[in-house]
């Protein structure tokens, strides 16, 4: 039907809406055209140069011959190259040397080092801080006190089978009272700022050693040997709530962990408030791992307090 | 036709969608700005399992694209589509049946998903029983739609107006596309699992993903664009012809870019240079559309100094234009290699979502505030302040991510000295908290913006119904 056009000279297609919507007979701009159809031609080069098109069986395989697994095996080849040009000696040394020789050695030792900050970033940092400062209930590895020691092969040892803690609940008999209990954690609190021997400590004395604690944190609270037990005597401590405990903070800490423990099971399950310790076996999760565990374990040896 | 009596049309629907639409807009970006802010500082999520990031994120996104982008469809579509046929709605009961079953449907889906229930497809979160029940509503709307077009009078409508192509092209694929996505085994009321496996299950949520934002939040919204440009500059639309090639160039074109997100994985390598190649040559039908709206207002470009409704929408179209110039080239493999995977990616969305989605939404609800209430608005001032807080935030976002995210990109690729790695994953996540603080502050703006915007509305409203009980209570005294 013939419309009344109340704009018959701005060049409108003469197809009026909603009283005032109109288009113009515009041709689209040329530039946008000429694009158009060179989009239309890139499609087509494209489709000749990478694998583009589906075919009943399989699919254009493309002028380039590139495919993604092909591209990033070649960049993984470059890179493999540039190191074995550079590096492949000290890298095979570190395969055939022990990890301790790799120590006595100071050029293997800078360059394990300068090599495994990513693998500690990637692999240890979540637990144990980017530095290796610890988190709260995780151990610190910049400082001179061992859990399972600080010698070169017990930290590869702990590196290859991972570790797990274990203490059990009420002493090692689990007959501690609550009273107990208290007494005995102001006594390790007393050993920690080496008051252990004053009088007043004398009843949680007693109960360190009704409770067998002595049998893993030595005598003295101080452990014999390397096994996981931590030293009683100093202030790094292995549970905290923060990375700066109150004193009654670490109190409170001492009594929850000799009430339920390190890692007590009763039927197969972990029991409700013990603490957990555990740290994974890296052996399997390590890329390259024989290689990367020897690097890894020089890095946290030289942190700080490796022995 | 009598030229003194105008065309009735049905406004209380629209109105219901619109102010809907404004408030699911506060609530969307109030959520994302949360989650923004979490992702800075992660303590803020205090250990409630509802607000974690994880659920935040996705009640975020739900909200914004399906109950605010949702209902803003729905209210300019159905305002626009009686307006350019000279028709009022083939069911008005309908309609209302459509808009508050969307409410709740919508309402439920951002509650199951704060309690963990998903199907753990992005963009497609809604578990089975809500997906079903989001499937019948768009039908409902379609049918609607379709329908009021088709009870058109032929005689003085002949010809479809531009603005319903776009409505029904999104109409369709998004159907079609939904459906097929969200075939699913139920195995309980909650849980479901998809029909398809492995890397068929990657490409049909990625044909879904991406269309999600080619036809939902592209299509439609150059429907809304083709409707509310002309109307608002007064102006012609520039070219009929260009209308017509990039509407068919787009609707044939997007429904192949899906797997441009799944370059360098175990699909197929000719299904991601197949989308890659797509994407490239979307670049120019894309500009099509935001050129045919920018041209339309050639000869009146002084109006957007007076007109702050008209910049919410020609600045939408800048962003558009950018956006789909960005994300092809997104998908060249040299820069997918490097993109992919990092905060780019989130910044080129909200470059589309924030500087085109809901710029363009918010121009269109002004527009529809003033003329369903048949009132100015409340405050002008206020929404040329909007705008401003719309568009810093909106540079502050994608700007923030686009350091971020190039950053990112490589600081995973640089190797050291010794050929190693240089950065551990750590480090590259602790470099992002400036940017991630940058970002937060973006969306608060846009945000505050959001909030302005639902005050000035209500005003509005408040004040059109006093001037109507005023009118009305004169006309009983006389």
């Amino acid at each position: 039907m013939a419309h009344h056009n109340p704009w018959p000279n701005e060049g409108n297609t003469g197809h009026i809406w909603d009283e005032d919507i109109r288009e113009l007979d515009n041709p689209p701009p040329l530039w946008w055209m000429l694009a158009f159809y060179a989009s239309f031609i890139m499609i087509i080069f494209y489709a000749l140069y990478y694998p583009t098109i589906p075919l009943a069986n399989g699919y254009t395989k493309g002028l380039a011959g590139w495919t993604a697994v092909k591209e990033y095996h070649e960049d993984y080849q470059k890179l493999k190259d540039w190191r074995k040009a550079k590096f492949a000696d000290k890298e095979e040394k570190l395969g055939s040397l022990s990890a301790a020789q790799i120590l006595q050695d100071p050029d293997l030792k800078a360059y394990s080092i300068a090599t495994s900050k990513m693998l500690f970033g990637d692999y240890c940092a979540a637990c144990h801080g980017v530095g290796g400062q610890g988190n709260p209930n995780f151990p610190v590895l910049a400082d001179d006190d061992w859990l399972w020691g600080g010698k070169i092969q017990q930290i590869q040892a702990s590196i290859t089978n991972g570790r797990v803690g274990n203490m059990p609940a009420r002493g090692m008999m689990g007959n501690l009272t609550d009273e107990d209990i208290q007494n005995v954690a102001d006594y390790a609190l007393a050993l920690s700022e080496g008051k252990g021997d004053d009088p007043q400590y004398a009843k949680g004395k007693a109960v360190f050693a009704k409770g067998m604690c002595l049998a893993c944190h030595g005598p003295k609270g101080k452990p014999l040997a390397p096994a996981g037990a931590a030293n009683l005597t100093d202030q790094i401590w292995r549970f905290a709530p923060n990375m700066n405990p109150t004193k009654e903070d670490m109190r409170k800490s001492y009594i929850h962990t000799i009430t339920y423990g390190v890692n007590v099971k009763k039927n197969g399950e972990y029991l409700p408030g013990t603490r957990r310790a555990q740290m994974p076996t890296f052996k399997h999760r390590l890329p390259n791992a024989d290689v990367n565990i020897k690097r890894l374990a020089v890095y946290v040896h030289e942190l700080g307090g490796g022995q | 036709m009598d030229a003194t009596t105008k065309p009735q049309y049905d406004n209380g629907v629209v109105q219901y969608l619109s102010v809907g639409a404004v408030v699911f807009l506060v609530l969307g970006t109030i959520f994302g700005t949360y989650a923004a802010f979490e992702l800075a500082y992660p303590a803020l999520n205090l250990d409630i399992p509802e607000i974690t990031f994880a659920r935040l994120r996705v009640m975020h996104t739900n909200t914004v694209i399906y109950a605010f982008g949702g209902m803003t469809l729905m209210a300019t579509a159905f305002y626009s589509v009686q307006r350019t046929n000279g028709v009022r709605l083939w069911s008005n009961g309908l309609a209302w049946v459509t808009a508050i079953l969307f409410t709740i449907g919508l309402l439920a889906v951002v509650l199951t998903i704060s309690l963990g229930m998903t199907t753990g497809k992005e963009y497609h979160e809604q578990e089975w029983p809500l997906a079903i029940a989001v499937a019948i509503v768009w039908t409902l709307y379609t049918v609607n739609f379709v329908m009021t077009i088709a009870s058109r009078n032929k005689e003085k409508v002949p010809n479809v107006y531009v603005s319903n192509w776009f409505f029904l092209g999104m109409m369709v694929a998004v159907t079609y596309l939904y459906v097929v996505n969200g075939l699913a085994l139920p195995v309980s009321l909650f849980r479901s699992y998809s029909l398809f496996s492995g890397v068929q299950d990657a490409m049909i949520q990625w044909w879904w993903g991406h269309n999600a934002v080619g036809f939902f939040l592209t299509a439609g919204f150059l429907g809304i664009m083709y409707y509310f440009v002309p109307k608002q500059a007064q102006r012609p639309i520039y070219s009929y012809r260009l209308s017509v090639i990039h509407f068919w160039a787009l609707m044939f074109g997007y429904v192949w870019l899906g797997a441009h997100h799944l370059q360098y994985t175990a699909l197929p390598d000719w299904t991601g240079s197949l989308g890659a190649v797509i994407s490239l040559s979307m670049i120019i039908p894309s500009w099509g559309g935001a050129l045919n709206g920018m041209l339309t207002l050639s000869g009146a470009w002084d109006r957007l100094r007076t007109d702050y409704i008209l910049r919410f929408l020609i600045i939408s179209l800048a962003f558009y234009a950018m956006s789909t110039f960005e994300g092809p080239v997104m998908s060249a493999k040299t820069v997918n290699a490097l993109s992919h995977y990092t905060d780019w990616t989130i910044g080129h969305v909200h470059s589309g979502a924030l500087g085109w989605v809901a710029m363009v939404s918010i121009g269109a609800l002004y527009h529809m505030v003033m003329k369903l209430w048949k009132t100015e608005m409340y405050s002008m001032k206020l929404i040329n302040f909007h705008f401003w807080l719309a568009t810093i935030g909106t540079v502050f976002y994608i700007v923030a991510m686009w350091v971020s995210g190039i950053m990112q990109g490589l600081m995973w690729r640089a190797y050291d000295e010794y050929g190693v790695l240089a950065y551990s994953f750590a480090e590259s996540v602790a470099a992002m908290h400036p940017y991630y603080v940058m970002r937060a502050v973006g969306g608060l703006l846009f945000t505050l913006g959001a909030v302005i915007m639902l005050y000035n509305v209500v005003m509005t409203i408040r004040m059109a119904n006093a001037k109507q009980t005023a009118t009305a209570g004169a006309a009983a005294a006389a």
